[in-house]
């Protein structure tokens, strides 16, 4: 039953005994044993081995498919192509699980299932198809240029240009003592979690359970109901342990489709685990963008004018996904706005949100362009943006959109920024570019601001209690490694008065869990939080309810503190949970289904502020981080541990988006030259040294969530472009307008910086 | 989702496509979907290739004899042969760490490491390192300092700092950071590794 | 992966009789840690491995007159760890650290390292080009950031390992086996091979030919050397640019340099002017960097690596800076 839940939560007037403190996950022992069950680890009778075939062209259609020697094959249980899959587009996508058309290279063009995967590798050989290669496009200007190859009869540009307008663009910068002109551009870069996508499917009738790694089963469901024609009833999700997803694994891909027909045709489970290669290439991933930014501000140091327009290269198909943040209208106050979003789509792999729906891209360009004009204008950053960022009880928009209808609260980004400059020493920071110093060393400082939705929408948890006091915590969204079990967990302990060591989730299940959004875009804790404080606290009404008489006293004198219900005035009358329990002599089952949306006009966002010291070797390009501090606010958090481990994880996410990590293809073919580790480098133990990194929490209470809690998991991925081009050009004054900042794109700076006689050629 | 959209409208979407494929479905599959019993035999691959050596390892301490393709990777053998599991298939390239396990004392990349090579040697997996109910220290230090995020480079960690750690039961920091630089946790709680890894050597008997 | 065929052979000999004459139908495993993966990729489906690790001429270091014999299929992380490397060829140690991660020493081997094949990611993605027998090199007009400035041409591939510029600089040699028990020594300055003479291959070795161990001359008394590897990553990955050098001062004048650079040509590059502009001087920034910028006279880079010669300039000047 969906209520309205608004308000502060937590314990009128009582202290909290579990919420706030740090401490370790309540599954770590199946973590570090191995016990842990991802779904390339669950093996079923007769299972059997699924590969997929994929097109090596970026455009093209098929022309012939012959399958019928892979099916003569020995041990081949299944063969699939498009004649097999539903011609019903995956959900947030134009794309069909299999089709005769294909729109970038690694596109799925046929699937067999095998005894094994030897056999199920060389039968994908025996797969003979003729392609007729088509003209391609990659990049996102490119596509929209007149004669420009079309992936689809209605264009390559998806849906209508998003537009925001505030006041008037064109009058603001006319009206500005100051105006810039910058292009940004962040590529299509690699994003993805370590564990590959995995799908197990199996069959009973006509049901279907699918195990897979995703980080929104009820995406998935959705996906699977229209796929396959079934009713809802008839498809079960589950998703326990999953190995990492930051956005890559919160949208259905073919895979789950893929399986599961696979699956039935072969009247056999069917595993289908993703290569590495794979994974790359047929994945969402972060997705590229061009962003012309026009920024004006008047000489008392305010932002007047700000004129985005974006190029956003969503890759073949995905179109829900993507598009740019909300910075610009929700994090800085400023009267006269334009933001114009180009959703294009090209021949590169499908991309979309990761860690951030365009937040980290949007953050680079806006949080670059603060930067430039502060310098330009001779202000001090950082005093430039405490002028102009949004603070409680500044208009803001209550959706995204251009229209500041509501009124921002429980805002702390100003406190974030203080707080980081006094950790970093900003007072220390190079009035000018460091350029006159000796050596080649040049250090320097910078910073950004980011800010985003704590998340919200349709929620659902059921929180059970057995008879020997212990409970279970029934959610549908996923631990995709943010530590959900346990701070979910801590939610219901501390509404329960249920000691947290009594606890155990199941996660990520459709059929033994209400409906809930998912795993994606900071909710988890807001939204799946809410529902589980509201399954706790139903359970609780039971508990007590079933106590009353027999402590002979009414339920609403009675408490339940430390497994024990007892009598509030007189803590003497007291039986143990489980006594009550096994009075009752049957479980209690609390039920915590929500829905939120934005409810009047008080407008919460979370913020971050991240300031960086490095070094910029200028003989050799390399930077280095010296110091790094990310000041969040996420409202009071549930588990300080694992959120200054969210914080710092983060954080070295948007570094690796500063040095690699850039998704690198053929021109010629549309190709991905680098999908593989060696040669997309993400971060080892040895770069940007983890000592190096400071999270810092900001203490303050949100409302949406659960005990004032914010969510979280997006932001600290946000900033890190920014703040470290911000530092390069603060250490060198050379100024990188795309990422990432090679050797190659530093030298070449440094050298263009040069007195031309003194340059190399 | 897209930032600030409730996501109201995406259950209307599975609600409207139940309704609309709901019915029909079920009468159609239904009798396509007879299942097979789960013990039905499998059949066999087309030619049964010869090309296969017994293989013989102490894994964890017990000795396993099993005759395999010789293309058959350790990691391959352990998950697929042994059932053990906690080694895992991240890249299958010695691109990321996940599939770590140490054989004769020294980790190694199980994915990239022919089975019939390792024949003979001594290999400990993550399920090897608990002893008579007790954690490991590694495994204790992970738990209390939080190691890791998504767990799953998390065997292969802990087995980097073992192999580690049995030959420079006193290292520095740095030493440790170069030690465990092979093993990649995208989630990058690498700060919590390294004191997890720490705390561990201070726990360890020297 | 294809399946193959697999015995251990008893002695070197069964060994190479178990090899072809034909490059690509059987392959010596030792570590394995290029191969199998050429083999996942399917760039090499050999029919038959030999596998040699088990060798007794193949393994461990020995200390042999004035120098090491290093059989090939010693691990790196014995050749890092091995007191007589550390004290006789210095070098050497410094830079077998270098390579990947620990986890690849612990598997990977001496003679796998200095035999492992191009990481050009055309190569690696099984483009028709030269290495795969085909007659483009696809990095020559296309994405070729990482590939050579020095020597390039008609393949643009980068020498990829870390021990063989210092064994170049240190005068290694070769033992190589043949069929019948034939066998040769071969200076390592010979060994490697440029594109103009084999554009399929790197090295010297013929098919029926096994690597066996390398001979390693003592460090000159009084030498210093270093190595030094510029990366992207701080580790685990091939080097953008890398100097091994090795100097002997004389009254702080040099009187012996050797320097041999890995990442920028088809071979390990020994930069013969840059040795010529040091030799006779005092090691100072200007010396060194005079050094540096002989190191890369004649570089032609192509569209997307201009930055290796600075690079390998500053490279180059630092490497010798710090043995001053």
């Amino acid at each position: 039953m969906a209520q309205q839940v608004t308000g502060q939560a937590g314990q009128p007037g009582g202290a909290l005994n579990v919420v706030g403190r740090r401490g370790p996950n309540i599954d770590a022992i199946d973590r570090v044993t191995g016990q842990a069950k991802y779904t390339a680890d669950i093996e079923l009778p007769g299972m059997l081995t699924a590969r997929i075939l994929r097109s090596p062209h970026a455009h093209a259609r098929v022309v012939r498919i012959d399958t019928s020697k892979a099916e003569a094959l020995g041990g081949v249980l299944s063969v699939i192509t498009y004649r097999d899959a539903p011609k019903v587009m995956i959900w947030g996508s134009r794309q069909y699980v299999l089709n005769d058309r294909v729109r970038f290279a690694g596109e799925a063009v046929a699937a067999v299932a095998a005894v094994d995967a030897d056999t199920a590798a060389r039968a994908l050989k025996l797969i003979s198809v003729e392609y007729e290669p088509l003209p391609f496009v990659l990049d996102p200007e490119a596509a929209l240029a007149a004669g420009a190859p079309q992936l689809f009869e209605d264009g390559n540009l998806e849906g209508q240009p998003r537009v925001v307008n505030r006041g008037d663009i064109e009058q603001g910068l006319k009206e500005s003592d100051h105006v810039i002109a910058r292009t940004y551009r962040c590529p299509t870069m690699w994003s993805g979690s370590l564990e590959p996508h995995a799908v197990v499917a199996q069959w009973e009738n006509d049901r279907v359970t699918l195990w897979c790694s995703t980080q929104s089963p009820f995406r998935v469901h959705a996906n699977m109901v229209a796929q396959l024609g079934l009713p809802d009833s008839h498809i079960r999700i589950i998703a326990s342990y999953v190995g990492g997803g930051f956005g890559t694994k919160s949208a259905p891909h073919v895979d789950e489709t893929i399986a599961a027909l696979l699956a039935r045709k072969a009247r056999r489970p069917v595993s289908l685990r993703y290569s590495r290669e794979e994974e790359i290439l047929d994945s969402n991933t972060r997705f590229e963008v061009k962003m012309y930014i026009r920024m004006g501000v008047k000489k008392d140091m305010t932002l007047h004018a700000l004129d985005i327009r974006a190029f956003i290269n969503q890759g073949a198909y995905h179109t829900r996904l993507g598009g740019l943040g909300n910075h610009a209208t929700h994090l800085y106050n400023v009267p006269h706005l334009r933001t114009v979003q180009n959703r294009v789509h090209t021949n590169v792999p499908n991309t979309g949100p990761t860690r951030g729906v365009g937040d980290p891209q949007e953050c680079f360009g806006l949080d670059s362009a603060i930067d430039e004009i502060a310098v330009e204008m001779g202000w001090d950053p950082m005093a430039f943006r405490l002028k102009n960022i949004k603070r409680n009880g500044d208009p803001i928009p209550r959706a995204a959109g251009g229209a500041e209808d509501g009124r921002l609260v429980t805002q702390a980004l100003d406190r974030c920024i203080e707080a980081g400059a006094s950790r970093i020493e900003w007072t220390r920071r190079n009035q000018a570019p460091n350029t006159a110093q000796a050596g080649p060393i040049r250090r320097g400082m910078g910073m950004a601001c980011t800010e985003r939705t704590g998340g919200g929408g349709l929620s659902g948890a059921q929180v059970k209690v057995f008879l020997d006091g212990s409970v279970i915590v029934f959610y549908s969204s996923t631990d995709i490694g943010t530590g959900s079990r346990t701070t979910l967990s801590m939610i219901a302990a501390e509404v329960l008065g249920i000691p947290l060591k009594s606890f155990r989730t199941v996660a990520g299940d459709t059929e033994a869990a209400p409906w809930d959004g998912g795993s994606q875009g900071n909710r988890t804790l807001q939204g799946t939080g809410r529902a589980v404080e509201a399954a706790a606290r139903d359970a609780l009404r039971q508990i007590l309810a079933g106590a009353a008489p027999l402590l002979k006293a009414t339920p609403e004198e009675l408490e339940l503190v430390g497994g024990s219900i007892r009598v509030k005035t007189e803590t003497a009358r007291t039986m143990t949970l489980q006594q009550v329990m096994e009075r009752r002599g049957r479980s209690v089952v609390g039920d915590g289904s929500i829905a939120q949306g934005q409810q009047g006009t008080d407008v919460e966002r979370t913020s971050a502020a991240h300031f960086v010291e490095l070094d910029v070797d200028t003989e050799t390009g390399k930077v280095t981080v010296i110091k790094y501090v990310s000041v969040h606010d996420v409202g009071r958090p549930i588990n300080v541990t694992i959120v200054e481990n969210q914080i710092e994880g983060g954080t070295i996410q948007g570094l690796a988006l500063t040095r690699s990590e850039e998704m690198r293809f053929d021109p010629r073919n549309g190709r991905t030259l680098n999908a593989n580790f060696l040669d997309l480098m993400p971060p080892t133990m040895m770069d940007f040294d983890p000592r190096a990194i400071e999270a810092v929490i900001i203490p303050n209470e949100g409302l949406a969530g659960p005990f004032g809690g914010k969510g979280l998991g997006e932001n600290p991925c946000h900033p890190g472009m920014a703040a470290v081009a911000n530092a390069i050009y603060n250490a060198t004054g050379i100024r990188l307008r795309e990422v990432p900042f090679t050797r190659g794109a530093i030298l070449r700076a440094l050298n263009d910086q040069r007195p031309a006689a003194s340059r190399t050629a | 989702m897209r930032d600030d959209e409730p996501n109201v409208p995406e259950a209307s979407v599975s609600r409207r496509a139940f309704l609309k494929g709901g019915a029909a479905a079920t009468g159609a599959l239904s009798s396509a979907l007879l299942p097979e019993t789960a013990e039905a035999q499998l059949p066999v691959a087309t030619t049964p290739d010869a090309r296969r050596t017994m293989v013989e390892m102490r894994v964890n301490g017990i000795p396993y004899r099993h005759e395999v393709p010789n293309h058959t990777t350790l990691l391959e053998f352990i998950r697929g042969d042994l059932k053990l599991t906690g080694a895992k298939a991240g890249c299958d390239r010695l691109q990321c760490g996940a599939c770590t396990v140490i054989v004769n004392g020294r980790n190694i990349y199980s994915c990239t490491a022919l089975a019939v090579e390792v024949s003979g040697a001594e290999v400990t997996t993550i399920e090897g390192l608990a002893k008579d109910n007790a954690l490991h220290p590694l495994q204790q230090a992970f738990i209390e300092h939080s190691g890791y995020q998504c767990g799953f480079c998390t065997s292969g960690q802990i087995l980097a700092a073992k192999a580690f750690l049995d030959r420079h039961p006193t290292p520095s920091e740095d030493d440790v950071r170069l030690a465990m630089s092979g093993n990649i946790c995208r989630c990058s709680a690498y700060k919590r590794i390294l004191e997890s890894v720490m705390a561990a050597s201070r726990a360890m008997p020297v | 992966m294809e399946n193959f065929s697999y015995s251990r052979p008893a002695t070197l000999r069964d060994a190479t009789a178990q090899l072809g004459k034909e490059h690509g139908r059987v392959a010596i495993i030792a570590g394995g840690t290029d191969l199998l993966g050429e083999m996942k990729d399917e760039l090499a489906a050999p029919a038959r491995l030999v596998p040699v690790r088990h060798l007794r001429e193949m393994q461990g270091v020995r200390t042999v007159g004035a120098g090491l014999r290093i059989g090939a299929a010693t691990p790196l992380v014995d050749v890092v760890e091995n007191r007589a490397v550390q004290e006789q060829a210095p070098l050497l140690a410094m830079a077998a650290v270098k390579v990947g991660t620990p986890a690849i020493r612990n598997m990977g081997t001496i003679g796998g390292n200095i035999c492992q094949r191009p990481r050009c990611w055309y190569y690696r993605n099984n483009y028709p080009c030269f290495k795969h027998g085909g007659s483009a090199c696809f990095s020559a007009l296309g994405e070729n950031d990482f590939h050579a400035i020095l020597e390039g041409g008609p393949s643009f591939i980068v020498h990829p390992s870390d021990t063989a510029p210092a064994l170049v600089a240190l005068g290694a040699s070769a033992r190589i086996a043949g069929p019948g028990g034939r066998e040769r020594i071969v200076p390592l300055d010979a060994f490697f091979v440029t594109p103009r003479q084999d554009v399929r291959r790197e090295n010297v070795l013929q098919p029926d030919e096994i690597l066996v161990e390398l001979q390693v001359p003592n460090a000159p008394a009084g030498s210093r050397a270093t190595y030094v590897k510029e990366m992207v990553r701080e580790t685990w990955n091939f080097a953008l640019c890398s100097v091994a050098a090795m100097v002997t001062l004389s009254n702080g004048v040099v009187s012996d340099v050797r320097i041999v650079m890995g990442g920028v040509a088809p071979v390990p590059y020994r930069a013969l002017k840059a040795e010529a502009a040091i030799r006779g001087q005092r090691l100072t920034e200007t010396t060194a960097a005079a050094a540096g910028a002989a190191a890369v006279e004649g570089a032609r880079p192509l569209a997307k690596n201009g930055y290796k010669v600075p690079l390998t300039q500053a490279t180059v000047k630092r490497a010798l800076l710090s043995l001053a």
